[in-house]
């Protein structure tokens, strides 16, 4: 996940409870839609403007979960 | 007068110009936004994913919504007209048209990206938008974009112009917004600056840091802006591709095309549509971006990482900027008062792609009044900025005896800055430029920092 969201930092320091706030991942809004739309591209998917509104997004894990549920939900559709 | 060049209804464009798609380089990535509060727990994007997206993408054309286009429909395609009258006046060989967006339900181009993303926010499910607005076209623009989606809308009016301009804040509350004059008691940034100056005429970038602590707060808000960021200029080329066809019915292909240079919409609305073709026929036309002697980001300013607001809390982006702590005179041109240039557009004029030029207001204001007399529509005191600059390029052909073929785009009706014409006509409009020391000063903090 960390490769895929090109966030440039050591694995052993971020667990699932790192806040996307802290100066390790250091994400602004507009930067975290920069990453969604990689995603996108690793996945091959499209996410839904209302999933990411209705997210709470705070931490690595929180992300992580909003993008499993997509790409499940995609895997569920084929 | 003016000799008009009409599309028919069906002709409103189907789809975007992604300038991006025809650039032989790669925009500079932006830089992370300061941490400025530990205290915050979530992410909330303000933009809308399936906005945000085409705009970093490299997709030539991205195709206009349907319902987007339908209320593009109600008045678009705009006119654009050979000012005939104009070119007789000025005894030039040079053949001058215009592109005219005054014809908008808001009097401006601000309603295309307005009800663009009205469209994308009320699909994401936000129930309100909330905004910062200088002069008042662009809150103008989103309190109309918002009552088709049944969207609130909230807008923080700067408050010199929103005493001077009173009309302006009618027509929001008209359209069914809340008006708040800004600073405000509203939101802690307000009430730091009415602690810091009760009489604070306020500036846009403590209206947007109002609107976004404001939009942070209430559940299903969210924050908008129409300046410069790629998807408000992407929303803009409706503006210049049918000013391509229109060139077509015309018979002419432009050697010049100008526009007033705010934050940049306006300008990449007009010219990127007309940059795509002079490179597919290998045409060697201008691209002329008009700015006020006041605020002169392109013509004195440098290319620098700069933050978009005031306050320095959005992300850094390279843009040909004056400091983003930079306070230009209050010109009437209020909406040509940023501080920095769309980083696409910064990234094509640092190329030399695009060119620049500036004006002081009383010139300006002249040549606008020239024009109204002439073409019998007031232009904005921001259109009238481009107004000066092809009036110039037409003379400049009679000095030549050249012909040229001279485009603009008249981005705005002047009828609601009427006593800014009166101001003129009492021989009360100043010119203030500012200083080599001034424009240091706020610039000095970027080029000292890493």
């Amino acid at each position: 996940m960390i490769g895929v969201l090109e966030l440039g930092v050591d694995r052993d320091r971020l667990d699932e409870t790192t806040s996307l706030y802290s100066p390790m991942v250091g994400l602004d809004s507009l930067s975290l839609l920069h990453i969604l739309v990689q995603v996108e591209k690793r996945f091959d998917i499209e996410i839904d403007d209302e999933d990411v509104m209705a997210a709470e997004l705070s931490d690595v894990g929180s992300l992580v979960a909003m993008i499993r549920r997509v790409v499940d939900a995609k895997g569920a559709d084929e | 007068m003016h000799q008009p060049f009409d599309l028919e209804a069906d002709q409103v464009p189907t789809h975007w110009y992604n300038v991006l798609a025809d650039l032989p380089f790669e925009l500079p990535a932006p830089r992370s936004a300061p941490r400025v509060n530990g205290e915050r727990k979530t992410l909330n994007p303000q933009l809308p994913l399936s906005m945000y997206r085409p705009s970093i993408g490299r997709d030539r054309f991205i195709e206009i919504p349907e319902p987007v286009r339908a209320e593009y429909r109600r008045w678009r395609p705009t006119p654009l007209y050979r000012a005939t009258r104009l070119e007789k006046e000025l005894d030039t060989p040079a053949h001058i048209y215009f592109k005219y967006e005054g014809t908008s339900p808001s009097g401006s181009h601000k309603i295309n990206t307005a009800l663009a993303q009205a469209y994308y926010y009320a699909r994401s499910g936000a129930r309100e938008m909330v905004t910062g607005t200088g002069a008042g076209q662009w809150g103008t623009a989103l309190s109309m974009a918002c009552h088709p989606y049944g969207m609130a809308c909230t807008v923080f009016m700067v408050r010199s112009s929103y005493r001077q301009k009173p009309y302006r804040g009618t027509l929001m509350r008209l359209n069914g917004a809340r008006v708040i004059e800004s600073p405000s008691t509203e939101t802690e940034v307000g009430r730091a600056a009415l602690h810091a100056d009760p009489d604070s005429p306020g500036s846009l970038g403590i209206a947007n840091a109002e609107a976004i602590e404001y939009a942070a707060a209430r559940e299903g808000a969210r924050f908008s802006i129409g300046s410069g960021e790629n998807h408000v200029l992407l929303h803009q080329t409706v503006i210049g591709e049918e000013a391509l066809l229109q060139m077509r019915l015309a018979g002419e292909f432009p050697d010049v095309v100008i526009g007033a240079m705010g934050a940049g919409s306006n300008f990449a609305g007009i010219t990127f549509p007309f940059y795509r073709a002079a490179r597919e026929e290998n045409a060697a036309t201008r691209f002329l971006a008009v700015e006020p002697d006041a605020c002169p980001k392109m013509t004195r300013g440098r290319y620098l990482m700069d933050h978009t607001d005031y306050s320095g809390v959005t992300p850094m982006v390279k843009m040909y900027t004056l400091g983003h702590t930079f306070t230009a005179y209050h010109i009437h041109a209020g909406g040509l008062r940023y501080h920095g240039a769309a980083p696409i557009v910064s990234a094509m004029y640092d190329k030399g792609l695009m060119e620049a030029t500036s004006y002081g207001q009383s010139r300006v204001f002249e040549c606008g009044a020239a024009f109204a007399r002439a073409e019998g529509l007031v232009p904005a005191p921001e259109s009238a900025h481009a107004v000066t600059a092809a009036m110039d390029e037409a003379l400049k052909a009679r000095e030549e005896r050249a012909e040229r073929v001279i485009l603009f785009s008249l981005s705005g009706h002047g009828l609601l800055d009427l006593s800014a014409y009166e101001s003129h006509l009492a021989g009360n409009t100043v010119d203030v430029v500012p200083t080599d020391e001034q424009i240091q000063a706020s610039l000095r903090p970027l080029i000292d920092s890493p």
